[in-house]
């Protein structure tokens, strides 16, 4: 058959794409005899599940290459909700998780899959709105009064609606008060926070957001912290080591490294110093 | 629309080292699950377009309904597969290309097994027994049926390839997004329109159309030139 | 040791036995045709004889050897089919050609010269490069022989190659395929009855799937009378054929003669037989080798026709236009309804 230079022309630019992917970062999962210090590969790798909002925050974008440098264990960072991050540790599917979520997360360790959970760090959620806040939320005294406003001005509100830790936060404040939210002002977005920050933009609704996210795209939105400081919207975040004895098969030695310098002083010292447009995003107590 | 066109242009003539890398996962996921399902489809759609059974009507059914499986349900199965406590779950393939790979090759399979199996049905009749009575043996005379029909085999391998690199509901199930390794395009997307980033997201869309578009203008290049 | 034997072997489709043959044996340089109406099986037996489908019953031995269904690959050496309407896969002549000669142990060199070789007995060489499917059904049928005759197969089995083609293509096509080397065993199907005796050593006649009492050199449509002991069957112009059996009075038959129980006289004779027709001879054939095919035109509107050896031909000095007798049994005759 003659050969098509066309044909053969695609099936190189495939060829080229493939090789190219191929040889994308793609680390190693042996386990290499080398010890020693700062490697610049990975020989390891674990897994760590996380929230969106914590991935979306840029914070393990800003840590985790240090930890990978020092150890040499790589650290694969999958983004879900809070819920589907404990599912998946529930599993056995990952190593190690990162969450804000307290109560959940007490629930998990007293079901025995958590072997122990170590605080991180901590921010808060604020409540955001348009500035000609209709409901007058920034003048309330508390984030139940905030929402109770918002209820009864029955001004737009976007939930997240997904489960998520920001969600559960928002969804407990209602039920501290009794209420369950609904209507044509209550809108159940279903969504990621960035989506929904933008969604709230859009249609100069209410929204509860966590700082992080928030303060990441401030520059692009209209919206306005309009509610801040109420012990209720404190965000705690907690690395949880898995149980060993329901999971033997993960890595929980390279886990507990992670555990220890996310915890240790230089970690510390890098969460307190991240900002972002001139914010910070987390401090550490 | 026009803009977000533009700025597709440019993010992929800037060799953005990040956009490369989803291009990269994209293809290199995508193409693996192709040619596995060319690899599966083509000998079992010769078959099963030659063969004739009772309850061959009740398969077909069968076939084209697995054409319509939504990506995020064939996430879920594969899920369930490679999960921990699965009997596959202690190869730890999940958040790992080959798990996006394995549930594209679910996708994309039924494609080519049902178009090729119609074309073979389609094909004139004498193809078969004409390789045969010139000596073929009949594995070589099942190549050459394919290469009767090989525009519409072709095109079955291209229709799977095109399901598999724009599809979200397996890469993000199985594959966890992960940042430089199960990072596609797609789910890329997906990670961007969560975050409200609506703007890059079509635009990074768009580049994803823009190399669909020159793969299928190529091929019909290749094909078409090959006529005359 | 034959070269081609099929064992009681019987084909149904959709409920209608299609084929239906007892025991056929050819000989290794046998020249064979097959001839009878369309449906009657032809096809059917060419296609299960080159293994390209399967009976439901019974066995085909090749080279003295049964064919197992599962795999006949290890005859496919030995037969070389030529379909009717024959199928080329696209792209070129002479690619066609190649793929007949894949997997031969000749160097390319050699593949191609084997090529041009056939290409040119068949008149077909300047086509090489175009593809079959422009051309036109003559060019086709040679081409299809050429691509037939490429593998050089002991065993030659040919569906129709003379129909639908025209003069000078038929013409090429019974040059080469008459003149096959000795050591090829030739099998075709025809509709043509002189063509088959020009060609053929052995004439064999199908009908509806079996192998027919006599060949069909003399069929006719007569009425039929009954008589005391049998029938009379007559022709229009009033000729009558006396047949053993009793049939239905008034009722239609296709009645077939065998030619090779005609007897041929020059005067009248008393004998045996109870049909003695008068007629002056038509034409006089060649048949195969030493045979011959006598027409006689029998008074008045029944042309009987009678296989000879050339040898009684010559001993009677019979000529075209000679006035002879016919003779025939009744037993030679062959009466069935509505065929």
């Amino acid at each position: 058959m003659k050969t098509n230079p066309i044909l053969t022309g695609l099936l190189a630019l495939l060829t080229a794409l493939y090789g190219a992917a191929c040889a994308a970062p793609h680390p190693q999962r042996t386990e290499s005899t080398e010890t020693g210090q700062s490697q610049r590969a990975e020989t390891v790798t674990i897994r760590l599940a996380t929230t969106t909002s914590v991935d979306n925050s840029g914070l393990l974008g800003h840590l985790l290459p240090r930890f990978t440098e020092e150890t040499g264990i790589g650290v694969d960072v999958i983004a879900v909700g809070t819920g589907r991050a404990l599912e998946l540790a529930r599993a056995g599917n990952v190593d190690i998780i990162l969450v804000h979520d307290p109560e959940a997360e007490e629930k998990f360790v007293s079901e025995g899959y958590g072997a122990e959970r170590r605080y991180v760090a901590r921010n808060e959620f604020v409540i955001v709105g348009p500035e000609s806040d209709p409901a007058e939320v920034h003048a309330m005294n508390s984030a139940q009064e905030a929402f109770s406003n918002i209820m009864g001005a029955q001004a737009r509100f976007i939930s997240r609606g997904d489960n998520s830790g920001t969600h559960m936060r928002e969804l407990s404040i209602w039920n501290s008060m009794g209420v369950t939210p609904q209507g044509e002002w209550y809108v159940e977005a279903g969504q990621g926070m960035g989506a929904v920050l933008t969604m709230a933009d859009e249609m100069r609704a209410y929204t509860l957001t966590d700082t992080g996210t928030f303060y990441a795209m401030a520059d692009n939105l209209d919206l306005v912290v309009l509610f801040s400081s109420d012990p209720i919207l404190d965000n705690i975040y907690s690395i949880i080591l898995l149980n060993p004895v329901i999971r033997p098969n993960l890595k929980h030695a390279e886990a507990m490294k992670l555990a220890d310098w996310i915890t240790g002083p230089e970690a510390i010292e890098m969460i307190n110093g991240f900002e972002v447009n001139g914010h910070r995003l987390f401090r550490v107590e | 629309m026009l803009q977000a066109i533009v700025d597709a242009f440019a993010l992929l003539f800037s060799l953005d080292s990040e956009v490369l890398k989803l291009i990269g996962t994209s293809f290199s996921v995508s193409v693996r699950s192709a040619a596995i399902a060319a690899l599966i489809g083509f000998p079992c759609g010769i078959w099963f377009g030659l063969s004739e059974f009772r309850g061959r009507a009740a398969v077909d059914v069968i076939l084209n309904t697995l054409l319509f499986l939504p990506t995020v349900v064939v996430g879920h199965i594969v899920y369930m597969m490679l999960t921990r406590d699965a009997p596959l779950g202690d190869y730890r393939l999940l958040f790992t290309r080959t798990a996006i790979v394995i549930g594209q090759v679910i996708l994309a399979t039924p494609i080519v097994l049902t178009m090729v199996s119609n074309s073979v049905r389609l094909a004139d009749p004498r193809i078969v027994s004409t390789a045969l009575s010139l000596g073929a043996g009949r594995l070589r005379a099942y190549l050459a049926l394919l290469g009767e029909i090989r525009g519409l085999v072709l095109l079955s391998v291209l229709a799977a390839f095109g399901r598999v690199i724009s599809e979200v509901g397996v890469s993000m199930m199985v594959g966890g997004n992960i940042y430089g390794k199960t990072r596609t395009i797609t789910t890329g997307i997906a990670l961007l329109t969560s975050q409200g980033e609506f703007a890059r997201a079509t635009a990074l869309g768009m580049v994803l159309l823009i190399l669909v578009f020159a793969i299928n203008l190529a091929v019909y290049f290749a094909t078409h030139r090959a006529r005359s | 040791m034959m070269a081609l034997e099929l064992q009681n072997v019987q084909r149904a489709y959709n409920g209608r036995i299609v084929l239906d043959i007892p025991s056929l044996r050819i000989e290794h340089g046998g020249r064979v045709a097959l001839v009878g109406p369309n449906g009657s099986g032809k096809t059917t037996l060419l296609t299960i004889a080159a293994m390209l489908m399967r009976p439901d019953r019974g066995d085909v031995l090749v080279n003295g050897e049964r064919v197992r269904w599962r795999f006949p690959e290890e005859h496919r050496p030995y037969v070389a089919f030529m379909a009717q309407e024959p199928f080329f896969f696209r792209g070129s002549l002479l690619k066609n050609m190649s793929f007949a000669l894949e997997g031969s142990v000749l160097s390319r060199k050699a593949r191609a010269e084997r090529i041009r070789k056939q290409l040119s007995m068949l008149g077909v060489h300047d086509l090489a490069g175009r593809s079959p499917r422009t051309f036109s059904s003559g060019e086709r049928k040679r081409a299809a022989i050429a691509r037939a005759l490429l593998r050089e197969a002991p065993i030659l089995l040919l569906d129709e190659p003379f129909s639908h083609i025209d003069a000078t293509s038929a013409a090429v096509l019974e040059d080469v395929i008459g003149n096959l080397p000795r050591d090829r065993t030739l099998v075709f199907s025809t509709h043509d009855l002189s063509l088959a005796w020009r060609i053929a050593d052995t004439v064999i006649a199908l009908q509806n799937g079996r192998v027919a009492p006599c060949t069909p050199e003399n069929l006719f449509r007569m009425v039929a009378h009954v008589t005391a002991d049998g029938s009379e069957l007559r022709s229009p112009g009033g000729i009558a054929i006396y047949y053993p059996e009793r049939l239905e009075e008034g009722l239609s038959y296709w009645v077939m003669v065998n030619a090779r129980e005609v007897l041929v006289t020059r005067e009248p004779i008393e004998s045996s037989a109870r049909n003695n027709f008068r007629g002056a001879i038509r034409a006089i054939e060649r048949a195969g080798a030493n045979t011959v095919l006598l027409t006689a035109d029998c008074r008045p509107d029944l042309p009987i026709r009678a296989l000879l050896t050339e040898r009684a031909i010559r001993d009677l000095s019979l000529n075209v236009g000679g006035e002879i007798w016919v003779h025939f049994k009744s037993t030679a005759v062959h009466a069935q309804a509505g065929m």
